[in-house]
């Protein structure tokens, strides 16, 4: 009887505590991040879309169409065709497909002018057909400062010039 | 709890006096009148279980999900996904409806409707005020007992008729759960029937006058509030329509708007036991400001015990067959009867 009694008892009182804790994270604030409207910050190294940087003296890409990170590229998803010669030499054609890419990052590990980064935060290029994952020149070419490995942050003096980025 | 006088009911039965003579004049029958009165509150009712279930579908929806730490509904509708359940109800109305080819076909079309009258009914002789109720039967507590055992003939409908395995096996456990919790839960109520001395649910309102019923009855309403929760098959007794066991027990077959229907039952179950909880134990209408605030107490202290029981969805977890069998007859049964046995020894010494 005294058993039957006490479980009655301590049930209940676990009931209450129960509701304490359920009550407790009711009015906890959600931790949902509502995506199209905010955004995660993504890490400043985190590997997204590729792009091709701008040397933000010259205007010009820093790219000289030397075929390495094609070569390199363990999927064979860029296509690069240059023209010119010596230090006139630049991309005329530069296509990557992102259908092939495994995000490796060997293509800018091996780039010798820090050309070409990852680092770029895009990761919202889905699309609605295969074809709309071949990227070429004119969507790779970055929209202003890029970090890069030599140059992870902006420098400040020439923040103030730099365009916005997309 | 400030002392309420009735409102004068005389008014309303001069204007339905009124509309029968204006048909008498015309020479109509007495039926005509009638039934176009019958019509206008049904709708009436209707429309206040829908919005007051879909409401509550969207209400628990955000507390599950904010007791979770989500956010539950966003979109539809802008503001905190009001609208949701309002898309969910026209999504149903638009689906397809499937009757299985092994099925009872007009018992199986039959059994969400009785599920749904019965839930119905029970609207008849609730007190939402002074005079706002539809008919004040002297017997109002009995018939609301007698009308919510029906649920379960329509449950054991849909299940056998569905010709499933799931499907009987939940209306089965729903049978074996509502015969258990409908004995302690009519035996806890007859407490504050003794002390009110009357079965009308307006008599009842109007003895809580001085002391709501939940102060010298405390134990009589805990039983009564989980029996409630076991009768309409929620969580922590929801084992009819376990997901995890049986897929979604009684209801496995039905799709589109019969669903719906089972649905919209279930939730307007829940609002009738809050209800009569509200009545028989927290004073029903009663409350301070004036008398046109007395609906709105009786909804506001209905839709705390709503709460209270979405709240205990999410703080308990599931009792087995056994234990829920235990709990029933070895634990609720006899504090029932404890407690009825001290309240008529305590009104008939007193």
């Amino acid at each position: 009887m005294v058993r039957y009694l006490s479980d009655i008892w301590f049930g209940f009182i676990s009931i209450l505590s129960s509701m304490a804790i359920t009550l407790r994270y009711l009015f906890t604030p959600a931790i949902t991040v509502q995506y199209p409207e905010e955004k995660r910050e993504m890490p400043l190294r985190a590997m997204n879309k590729h792009y091709l940087t701008v040397d933000l003296d010259t205007g010009k890409l820093k790219c000289t169409a030397c075929d390495l990170c094609a070569v390199i590229c363990p999927t064979k998803c860029i296509h690069i065709v240059g023209q010119g010669k010596g230090k006139v030499r630049h991309p005329v054609e530069f296509d990557i497909d992102h259908n092939l890419c495994m995000y490796c990052n060997l293509c800018v590990e091996v780039c010798p002018f820090d050309a070409i980064t990852m680092w770029t935060g895009n990761y919202e290029f889905g699309g609605f057909s295969r074809t709309d994952l071949f990227i070429d020149i004119r969507e790779l070419t970055a929209p202003g400062f890029v970090p890069s490995p030599m140059t992870p942050r902006l420098p400040a003096a020439k923040a103030a010039k730099a365009p916005a980025r997309k | 709890m400030g002392a309420m006088v009735p409102m004068p009911v005389a008014h309303h039965e001069q204007l339905v006096d009124r509309f029968y003579a204006a048909f008498a004049a015309w020479g109509v029958p007495w039926l005509v009148p009638k039934l176009i009165i019958m019509l206008v509150v049904v709708s009436i009712i209707i429309g206040f279980i829908s919005v007051a279930a879909m409401f509550l579908i969207w209400w628990e929806r955000k507390i599950s999900a904010h007791i979770q730490a989500r956010f539950g509904p966003m979109r539809v509708g802008g503001w905190h996904g009001w609208a949701q359940s309002i898309a969910d109800g026209i999504k149903l109305l638009l689906k397809e409806d499937i009757i299985p080819r092994g099925a009872d076909r007009a018992v199986f079309i039959l059994a969400p409707m009785v599920v749904f009258a019965s839930a119905l009914a029970a609207y008849v002789v609730l007190p939402f005020g002074p005079g706002l109720i539809v008919t004040d039967l002297n017997i109002g507590i009995l018939y609301i007992i007698a009308i919510s055992s029906l649920t379960v003939l329509g449950i054991i409908m849909a299940g056998w008729s569905s010709n499933n395995k799931y499907a009987t096996l939940g209306a089965m456990r729903s049978a074996a759960q509502t015969i258990s919790y409908e004995v302690p839960l009519v035996v806890s109520l007859l407490g504050p029937i003794i002390l009110a001395g009357s079965l009308s649910m307006t008599k009842i309102v109007e003895a809580q006058r001085h002391l709501w019923f939940i102060v010298p009855q405390l134990v009589a309403f805990l039983t009564y509030f989980t029996c409630a929760v076991a009768e309409t098959n929620r969580l922590p007794f929801d084992i009819p329509e376990a997901e995890s066991e049986i897929v979604a027990g009684f209801h496995v077959e039905y799709s589109g708007m019969r669903f719906a229907i089972f649905f919209l039952a279930e939730y307007a179950n829940m609002f009738t036991v809050c209800a009569i909880a509200t009545t028989m134990f927290l004073g029903g209408w009663a409350g301070p400001g004036p008398e046109v605030l007395a609906p709105f107490w009786f909804l506001g202290k209905t839709f705390f015990l709503l709460f209270v029981m979405l709240w205990l969805r999410w703080s308990l977890a599931r009792v087995r067959v056994d234990q829920l069998m235990y709990l029933g007859w070895k634990v609720l049964l006899p504090i029932a009867f404890a407690n009825l046995i001290v309240t008529g020894v305590a009104v008939l010494v007193v």
